[in-house]
Order: structure tokens, then sequence, then C-alpha cells
């Protein structure tokens, strides 16, 4: 009877599992380094295509225009609402009347039809996302929208997973400012890391921050 | 007996099964009492809503199942539907922020009143109605009906363009049509033009018809309403020489007697004589002069449910039982025959209680009953002085017309030609009159005919003319509410179609092209208003309704009831009929989310049967869900037979507003339509025989659903012995939980529940909840997050019945979080049992652990539909997905706006920031929420008032969800 295997069965066989375990340790490392990529959560990288080649860079860094003349509810409600065309128009009716760039927003006047965006910085559905309280509570704009000051077209700076929302939801004390800066760009904490902490703490109490039940479920998923 | 086994139902074996138990022993169905083996099998199954997934043979088809399931449900997850788009307003309206909601203060109606409603609405879009705080009527209650609006203005299948003989047109059309009609029939001063309507309260709509009957003066108006209060109407007319408006001032009383009066059912007094109820019967204890209640009724009510006693007897009987209290009281020289058996204590304890509360009693005849026999009720409570302390008359809320005559005139009309414009403002005679079968062969012979309605319903087919309605919350309009208060009707929303409201319709008839949706409101209070109009216009837009516009006490002189005698039984059966407690006259048929809702009694959904009582089953030998068919004269109508506990013995009871032909795809083809057996005079009870026919039926019953496996699940305390039992020791291999400041709880008063179903009905609304349709809830698949389940007590012929509202316990030793494999259900630090939809892969582990059984699960994708539903979704509560689990979450999304609200101004939360959907509606405050740790909350103190008890305490779960015992008090009069 001849046989059936060859000599080099035995090691092909161990290759072959030793493959498959690398395999699937391989797709376990892949996948949870896919999952934290700036790829995957769409962080630094190109900027969503919008009807209006819109400039933060422009409008807030270099005009100074302050972040809530057009995200004008973000201290009152959960949305900090999109700009009506008729606060667009409210300078471009006098400055750039004709620019090219500017004409689906001459259009969305004139038709009565809204700009159509792309949302750039966006949760989960199943997030119930509240501006309001988090300005409230000295959380400035740059720590979630990055130096929009800076960004010719807007790009989400930071990740929004779940961790980079509990990350400051169990730690608030380092990224609470004082409420005059929430919309700076430019604030940074005391550069002495003691000093820091103790202004985090003292804002954290001046804000009357509930630590340990702001991480349950139900705040944000419900 | 014969020898050979019974089919059906037997009386004799139930009260043997109950009598074997021994001791105190609740029970929930007939089905239960008669052992049937079915719904033994039924009960004990792990998963009965799952059993009937798989076919046997069933290996095969069950692996290939699973392969199919393990390969999707990867698949499932995969795919990002999100939408990324963003579209801010062009010119966003002055005040509005995006995401907040904003309220308004206006009304809906049922029966012609107005049921005041502040309508929130999100972004413009109305997504919840609730009652107006601060309405002098409601004090801020719902019921279901009015919490069902909203689904009423989202119906995919309401009308929505004008259409002539079912081709599309325009209301330029229409307008041109009405101006010829107009000539013609300013020729003739309108003769042979005939309006049908409903009853109205409506200002407006009145100072209209008054401005077209003076241009038209040979027109009339014939008044169709399936329920109505023509009875009522006659009783006040005989009584006092006109019609009046009663009114009950149940917060007054300390006795009340119903003679077959649901005083706190359902229908437009619900709110108001519930709260009233409630708020008399209070937190006191026993001895300190409870409100005690005594009711007579053929059919097992809410008030007979919340009775201290109740005597179920055939309609006619309600005449001799009268005529003995009014015989005992003095109040009437006729001759009154002794009541038999059960009705002679009955009588003597109510006749008591009266005597005893001369002056702060009440007697009550329902407003569908005899006039002579309401007659009689008038003068007891006249002659025991109760008149102006618990019973007042007023002026009619309703408008009246003096061009108004009876329906039965059109039909003789029309049949004599002398009718050539038929016009059917807001109305449906062809479904819903009692001789609608006539109407629906006389209607078409008219020349011109118009129907302005919501559907295209029963008499919009039989019209040429259809135009849309706007619905009230997209309407001008106005309205009195049961206690006379006028509140101005204002659109919280555009209106959705092609359509005008009824007053812009009836200007149209006025001669107006295009007449503008508010001027003949704002022309109505203009009048009224004077110089200050503008101010108070405001004003009451603002408030709701019109500040001191309540209808005044009139005085009447007592007049002596118009003589009676009892007359002789003749045994024959009683047939009677009421309107359904959800779809009401079948107005309200065509919402899914009402026909879903388990009818308060019966606990049945999407049907209407045909109710008997245990002794008719026993002497017919008939079962659950049998056909039958019932005669009554030349008409019959086949349904499937329901055994209804505490009926009484001869009557059979048919259900109005089923049985649909028309009005849109969920009201057609379910029930039967009982109008067909409706005599047009002495509408609500008639005589007839019952029949055995082949076949039967899946009748959806919510009643054997979500059962929980203990004993002792309602208590009641008496005046001997006050208290519940001290709180047992609760110790837990688990740790405790680290509390955070606060710890929500709730408290449910079973002494205040009166089972009408405005928990469920909000609940519902709040939440997002489901409607999965009649197939799923016969399988025990309904959503609803909160069930009221109904218990009896004792002999099936007269049984005490219990009802007790069921939301999620939030155990602090939760059973469902130790089995959840993913941590989809977990424990928040102010003890939320928190359900994270999003963790969930539906291993429905959780729902087995639940003792309460309140968890639901998503058996298919429910979320299927168009863009009008969508839009009556509650932005803040997720819209679950298929195959996750889920459950009432206290309002969660109120506690974190609450939450949000108070961190903003950074104060702590106060006891009230917080009111659950169901607490917010419950008419009878039945539902108190709050801190528990707060000893000042008003659910602590409830806690502590000595009835507390708390559910499955044996299985020590510790829930935050407690209740209070209902207290007993159906002894001798005290």
């Amino acid at each position: 009877m001849t046989q059936i295997f060859s000599p080099a069965a035995d090691t092909w066989l161990r290759l072959f599992l030793v493959s498959l375990a690398a395999l699937a340790a391989g797709s376990v490392v892949f996948a949870v380094g896919m999952a934290r990529s700036d790829w995957y959560t769409d962080t630094r990288m190109h900027p969503a295509a919008q009807p209006v080649p819109f400039s933060h860079k422009h409008h807030a860094g270099q005009l100074g225009i302050d972040c809530r003349y057009c995200h004008a509810s973000v201290a009152e409600g959960p949305h900090a609402g999109l700009p009506p065309t008729h606060t667009c128009m409210t300078c471009h009716s006098q400055v750039w009347t004709t620019a090219p760039m500017l004409a689906p927003v001459r259009a969305s006047l004139a038709d009565k039809a809204p700009l159509d965006w792309h949302r750039v910085a966006r949760v989960p559905d199943y997030v119930y996302f509240r501006h309001d309280i988090h300005v409230a509570k000295g959380v400035g704009c740059v720590e979630c929208h990055g130096r929009v000051d800076t960004m010719a077209l807007t790009y989400r700076a930071v990740p929004l997973t779940m961790q980079f929302c509990l990350d400051c939801h169990r730690d608030p004390a380092p990224r609470l400012r004082p409420k005059s800066e929430i919309t700076s760009m430019t604030w940074t904490p005391p550069k002495d890391a003691t000093a820091a902490r103790e202004l985090g703490h003292r804002l954290m109490r001046a804000y009357g921050i509930r630590t340990g039940d702001i991480t349950h479920c139900n705040v944000c998923h419900r | 007996m014969s020898a050979a086994p019974r089919t059906g139902f037997d009386l004799e074996a139930a009260r043997r099964r109950l009598r074997e138990e021994g001791g105190r022993r609740f029970w929930t169905s007939v089905d239960e009492l008669t052992d049937d083996a079915g719904f033994r099998a039924r009960l004990s199954a792990e998963f009965p809503s799952a059993a009937a997934m798989i076919d046997a043979p069933a290996r095969r088809q069950f692996l290939k199942l699973m392969g199919a399931s393990l390969l999707l449900t990867g698949t499932a997850a995969c795919g990002d539907n999100r939408s990324d788009r963003a579209r801010p307003y062009v010119d966003q309206p002055e005040g509005l922020v995006p995401g907040v909601p904003r309220r308004y203060a206006t009304a809906v109606t049922l029966e012609g009143y107005a049921q005041p409603v502040l309508a929130t609405t999100y972004d413009g879009r109305p997504t919840k109605l609730d009652g107006n705080p601060d309405h002098p009527a409601t004090r801020g209650k719902s019921d279901a009906f009015m919490q069902a609006a909203i689904f009423g203005l989202y119906d995919p299948e309401r009308s929505k363009e004008p259409t002539r003989n079912g081709e599309t047109t325009t209301w330029g059309a229409v307008a041109a049509a009405l101006v010829a009609a107009r000539t013609r029939w300013q020729a003739n001063g309108g003769e042979g033009l005939r309006f049908v309507m409903r009853r109205t309260t409506s200002p407006t709509l009145q100072r209209q018809f008054n401005a077209l009957f003076r241009e038209f003066p040979a027109a009339r108006v014939h008044f169709s309403d399936a329920v109505g209060a023509d009875e009522r109407d006659a009783a006040t007319t005989a009584s006092f020489g006109r019609p009046l408006e009663i009114h009950y001032a149940l917060d007054a009383c300390d006795v009340v007697v119903s003679v077959d009066d649901d005083l706190v059912g359902p229908g437009p007094q619900q709110v108001r004589n519930a709260l009233a109820w409630s708020t008399r019967r209070g937190d006191i204890a026993p001895g300190q002069g409870r409100t005690r209640l005594h009711a007579a009724e053929s059919l097992p009510s809410l008030t007979g449910t919340v009775a201290s006693t109740r005597l179920p007897a055939n309609p006619s009987q309600m005449m001799p039982l009268l005529l003995a209290i009014a015989a005992a009281l003095g109040a009437t020289s006729a001759r009154a025959p002794a009541p038999s058996g059960h009705g002679e204590a009955w009588v003597r304890r109510a006749v008591a209680d009266l005597r005893r509360h001369a002056g702060r009693g009440l007697v009550t005849a329902g407003a569908h009953l005899d006039p002579r026999l309401q007659s009689l009720a008038f003068a007891i409570n006249a002659h025991l002085g109760n008149v102006g302390q618990t019973v007042f008359y007023t002026e009619p809320v309703h408008a009246a017309f003096d061009q108004a005559q009876p329906l039965d005139a059109l039909a003789e009309d029309i049949a004599a030609g002398a009718v050539n414009t038929l016009v059917v403002l807001d109305a449906n005679p062809a479904y819903d009159a009692a001789g609608a079968r006539r109407l629906r062969d006389l209607i078409p012979k008219v020349a011109t005919r118009i129907h302005a309605g919501l559907y295209r319903d029963e008499t919009a087919s039989l019209c040429a003319w259809h135009l849309p309605l706007a619905h009230a919350l997209e309407s001008w309009s106005d309205a009195r509410a049961v206690d006379g208060t006028a509140s101005i009707v204002q659109p919280v929303i555009a209106p959705l179609y092609s359509t005008r409201n009824i007053h812009q319709i009836v200007e149209m008839l006025n001669g107006e092209i295009e007449p503008v949706a508010d001027s003949a409101v704002r022309e109505t209070w203009r009048r009224t208003f004077g110089e200050h109009f503008d101010a108070r216009w405001r004003q009451s837009l603002h408030d709701g309704f019109v500040g001191g516009s309540q209808a005044q006490p009139v005085s009447v002189g007592a007049s002596a009831p118009s003589p009676i005698e009892a007359e002789a039984s003749t045994g024959a059966l009683e047939i009677v009929f009421r309107p359904d407690p959800t779809v009401w006259d079948g107005r309200f048929a065509n919402i899914a989310w009402l026909q879903e809702l388990p009818k308060p009694v019966t606990k049945i959904t999407w049907d209407n049967v045909v109710a008997i009582s245990p002794t008719l089953a026993d002497k017919l030998h008939f079962a659950n869900g049998q056909i039958v068919e019932v005669t009554a004269g030349d008409a019959k109508v086949k349904g499937p037979v329901w055994i209804v506990p505490g009926q009484a013995g001869n009557t059979v009871a048919l259900y109005l507003g089923y049985g649909r032909r028309a009005g849109g795809e969920i009201s057609r083809g379910i029930g039967y339509d009982a109008f067909a057996l409706r005599p047009s005079r002495d509408r609500w009870c008639t005589h007839g025989r019952i029949l055995r026919v082949e076949g039967s039926a899946t009748v959806a019953t919510t009643q054997a659903h979500h059962r929980m496996d203990g004993f002792d699940f309602v208590r009641e305390v008496t005046a001997d012995a006050p208290r519940t039992p001290p709180p047992k020791d609760q110790s837990s291999f688990y740790p405790e939980w680290n509390g955070a400041a606060h710890a929500w709880g709730m408290t449910i008063d079973l002494d205040r529940c009166i089972g009408c179903n405005a928990c469920i009905a909000a609940c519902n609304v709040e939440n997002n909840v489901a409607v999965v349709g009649k197939d799923q809830v016969a399988r025990g698949r309904e959503m609803l997050w909160l069930r009221v389940d109904r218990y009896y007590e004792g002999d099936i012929e007269n049984p005490r019945a219990f009802f007790q509202p069921v939301p999620c316990m939030h155990c602090e030793k939760a059973p469902c979080e130790m089995g959840c494999p993913v941590h989809a259900t977990v424990h928040s630090p102010e003890g939320l049992n928190q359900m994270v939809y999003n963790r969930c892969i539906g291993t429905r582990t959780c729902s087995s652990y639940c003792p309460y059984k309140v968890r639901r699960f998503n058996w298919y994708d429910y979320r299927k539909f168009g863009e009008a539903d969508r839009a009556a979704k509650n932005p803040d509560v997720t819209v679950r997905s298929r195959g996750v689990m889920e459950k009432c979450t206290y309002c969660t999304q109120r506690i974190q706006a609450a939450h949000v609200a108070a961190d903003k101004e950074n104060r702590a939360l106060r006891d009230g920031d917080i009111v659950t959907a169901c607490q917010q509606a419950c008419p009878t405050t039945a539902i108190t929420f709050g801190d528990i740790k707060d000893p000042n909350a008003g659910v602590s103190q409830r806690r502590e008032s000595g009835r507390h008890y708390v559910l499955l305490e044996e299985v020590g779960t510790r829930p935050r969800t407690t209740y209070l015992a209902r207290w007993r008090d159906d002894g001798e009069a005290t």
C-alpha cells in the first residue's frame, strides 16, 4: 500500500496551523487598529465636499467672527445650529455679492431652498449629544472641533469615539476653561501642571459638575 | 345534566375550580377557570411568543434557519444608513432653537367638546399632546383619545385633496361649483338644502350657520351623532322645560349612586369626573368620610370596578331599582316593586347612604337610559337637596340651531324627493346613523351631494364631491370643554395636505372663494372681546382657553318626573350597544395605535366581540371565540362571542365602531358593524336572539400575556386592617450600589387607578412604542411598555375587579442585569435599570429572567413607516430596530432633560422637575414619580402612607416601582 502522506506533510500541516493562528491574531490586531485608525474614524482626513467651499480659517481666524454668530443656538439647545442663509447674506449682500463661489448661497435665498451641507462632526444616531450643557460647563469649542480657525476647509479634528467622550466624562478637569474663553481657539491652560490641575478642579466646583454619574449609559444613550 | 361531555362554557365547573383553590384567589380570564388544556400549555411555555415560529417537521428547517440567521447576524450589523446631511433654514423663525421643543396651547375635540391640550412641537412638528395644566376642567390630565390625536394628524390614509366622482379636482373647482349652487339656493331660499353634521360646541360654527340660515331660511340641519346626548336632552327637557347640561361635582360627594352611568369610563366627561372622584377619594383613612360609590350596571365598566358595591343588573332592571330608591326616599309616589335578591340589599345600602348624606350625595342615571329614568334621578337629587351641592345645571354647552331637525326626518324627506342638496360636514351617517342602511340607499337619490371629512369614508363614497378637512391640530377653530370653558383652537402645524378647515368650508358655502384659515374664528371673537380684542385674543391663545367662560349654573324648578311604572320584564335577551372604549363610534378606527390599545375591561385588541355573561354562556354552551349570530328584528350581525365576568345575566353587549366598509385600510374588515342592529328609537337597547353559527375566530386579547408567577399581586386594606404588612428583610448576596444624589422611584396607587389606559397611551406616544398588528398581539408580542393588568376575585357572575398598571420595576437587584451576556442592561447610579439598545444582541435572556415580565422584544423591524409617521416620532427617544429588547425607562429622556436644565442653572433638581409621561397623563394622580431619597418628595410621602407594598416582594428584587394597596369599603355603611 502506498503512503498517502509525503514526508513533508507533517511540516506543511504545522505550517498551516501556525499561519492560521497568525492570521486569526492578525485579523484581531488589524480590526482593532482599523477601528481606531484615523481613516476609519475619518479624523484629520480630507474634508467633506460642501456646496460652498466655506473657510473657517477666513471667517473665524482672519476675520475673527465669533463662533456663536453663526452657530447661534450652541448655548441654548442640543444642536449648535447651522446658520440660516439669511445669516450668510447679512454680510454677503454687501461683500462678494457677485462671487461665483457664493452662487449656491444666493440661489438658496432666491429659491428659499436650504443649503445642503455635509456634517463634519457627527456622532452615531444612538448618541444624544447636547451642546448647551457642555458650553455651560466650560468645555471649549476647540476641545471637540479642533483649531477650526486654521482650517481652510473643515475636517474632523478628533475621532469622536466613545473612548474620546468617556475620557473627558471620567476626568473633566483638564478639559475645562473659564466661560469667557469658551470660543477661544488659542486659550491654553497654565503651563505648570499643578496649576492647570488646580484650575480644572476649581472650575469643576464652580460649575457644579457631577462626577461619577455622568458616565452611565443613559446620559448619552436612551 | 346529561352524561355527554359538555362543549362550551360550564359555570359549575368554573365555580368548582374557584372553590378548589381555596383562600384568596385572583384570576384573569374565563379560560383560566374552564381549565382549557390549550390555555395551560400556552401559559407554561417558556416563550409563548416564540412557540409558533417553526412548524413541524422542524429539525431540518430549524438548521436551515439557524444557518441563515448566523450568516445574517453579521450582515445586519453592516451598513451605515445615517444621513450626514444638514439643511439649515433659509430664514430661521424668530425664537426657534433647533432641537428644543416648543409648546402651544390648543384643543382637540371629542363628541364636540374641547379636550384642552398643550402640544409639544419639535422644529415645527407636533409629537406629543398633554393636558393643559391651567385649564379649569381637566387640570392637565389626559385620556387615550386625546393622546392618540397626534396619530390622527399623521395618518397617511387621510384624504389629501378634494375629489369629484373620485377624480382629483382643485379647490377652485369646488368654489366655482358652490357659487353656482348658491345661485340656485338664493332663488328658492335654500329649499331642499340639507346639512348633516355632528353636534358641535363651536361658537364660530354656530355664528356661521346662523348667517347661512338668514340667507337660506328654508335650509335645515340634521345632527347625526352615534353617541350624542339625545336621551339626556329629552330628559332635561321633560324635567325642566328645556335642554340643560348636567355637571357632577364628584369631589363634593360623600356617596354616589350610579344607575348604569359609567362616570369614569371613556368619553368626554372621563377626565373631569375621574379627576374629581380621585380628589375626593384622596388619601384619607377609612372612617374619615370616604366617598362611597354604589353602582348598578349591565356591563362591567370602569365605574363598577372602582365602586364600593356593584350590582350586575339587566337594562330592564334599572327602572325598578331606581324606582325603589326613589320610593324609599319618598321622592316619588309611583308604585315600586321590590327588587329581587342582591338588588334588595344594594338598594337598601344605597338608600341608607343617600339618606345619611343628604346634600352630599348624588344619584346618576346613564345618559343613554330612558329619559323618564333620568328624570327620576334628577327628582331624587332635588328631593335630597343635592342640587347646587353635588350636581349643577347649566345651559347646554353644545350650540343650538333653530333649523335643527332629527336625522329620521332627512330620510323621510329624501324619500319624498324634497332634498336636492346634501352637505355632510365631518359626519358619517352612512355608517354610524341608526338607520344607516336606509340612508345608504337614499343618499344617492339626492342630486347634489357634498361630503367634507378627514377620510374617504362610507358617506364620502356616496357623495360626488369629497372635500378633505384639516385635522384639529392643523385648524383654526374654537370649541367648549365639558365645563363650558371656551378654547380657541390654533394650528400647531401647517396643513400637511391640500385641506381646509370646517370654518373655511362653511365660509365657502357663505359665498367666499378663498377664505383665510383664521378669519371666521377671529370674527367671532372680535365680536365677543370687543375693543380689547388684540390683548384678549393673544391671552386666550397663550392660555389655551378664554378666561371666565365657564357655563354658569342656572337654578331650575324641581318638577316632578313624568309618571312611570316599572314594566314587567319580557325575559327576552336584552341587547345593549356601547361605543367602543378605544375607537369610539368608529371615528378613530383608522388609528392603528388605538386599535392595539387593549380595551380596559376585556383586554381585547383589534376587534369587537359579542360580550355575554357567564350565565348565558353556560345556558347556551358558548365558549370564547365561537362565532354567533345576533338577531334583532330582521337585522343580524355575526361576531366572536366573549364571556365577560360580571356582565348581567340576560344582557348581550355589542360595541360600535367596527365593521367599517371604507375610511382606510386599517379600519376596514375588522369586527362587525353593530349599527346594522341598532334601532333608531330607543337606540341603546333592543331585544333579540343569539345563535351559534359555524366557525370560531382568534380574538387577540392581552389578558393572559406577560403573566407573573406569585401571589398577592394586588392588595387591599380595610378599616379593620388599615396598613399593609411591614416590608420583609431583603438581604442579598450582591453588593450594594454606590448611590448618586438621587434615587428615582415610582408609586402607583391602586386605590386611585381606574384602568382608563391614559398612562399606556401617553407612554406609547412619548416613547415611540411600535404597533405590531393583530397577528403579533395574538402571539403575545405587543410592545406596550406599560401594561394594565386586570384581576378578578370572587364569583364569576359578579367578581370584584382590580386594575394594576405594571411598568418596569427598576429593581435594585435586577435579575435582568445578571442575565445579560453583553451588558446591554445595566444599573445607573440613580437606580435606573438602563437599556442600551446599541449593545443588545437579542438573546432575550433578560426577559426570561424578569419576574415581572415587563420586557418587550422587537421580533420584526416595526420601523417601516412613511414620511408622515416618521414626523410623529419623539426625536429624544431611539426608534428601536429589529432584534433588540426594550422596556420602560422611567422616561429617562425627561430625567436627562431635567438634569441638563438644572445643571445649566447650577442648581439641584427639585421635586416635580421630572414628570414621567404616564404620571402626567393619569387623570386620577395614581402615579407619582420622584426621588425616594428626598423625604419631602411626593413619592416618599406616598411610600410612608401605610398602604405601601412591593410587588412580588418574595423574589427579593427590591423594585423601585411600588404600589399602594386599595381601600376595601364594601361593608355595611359606616
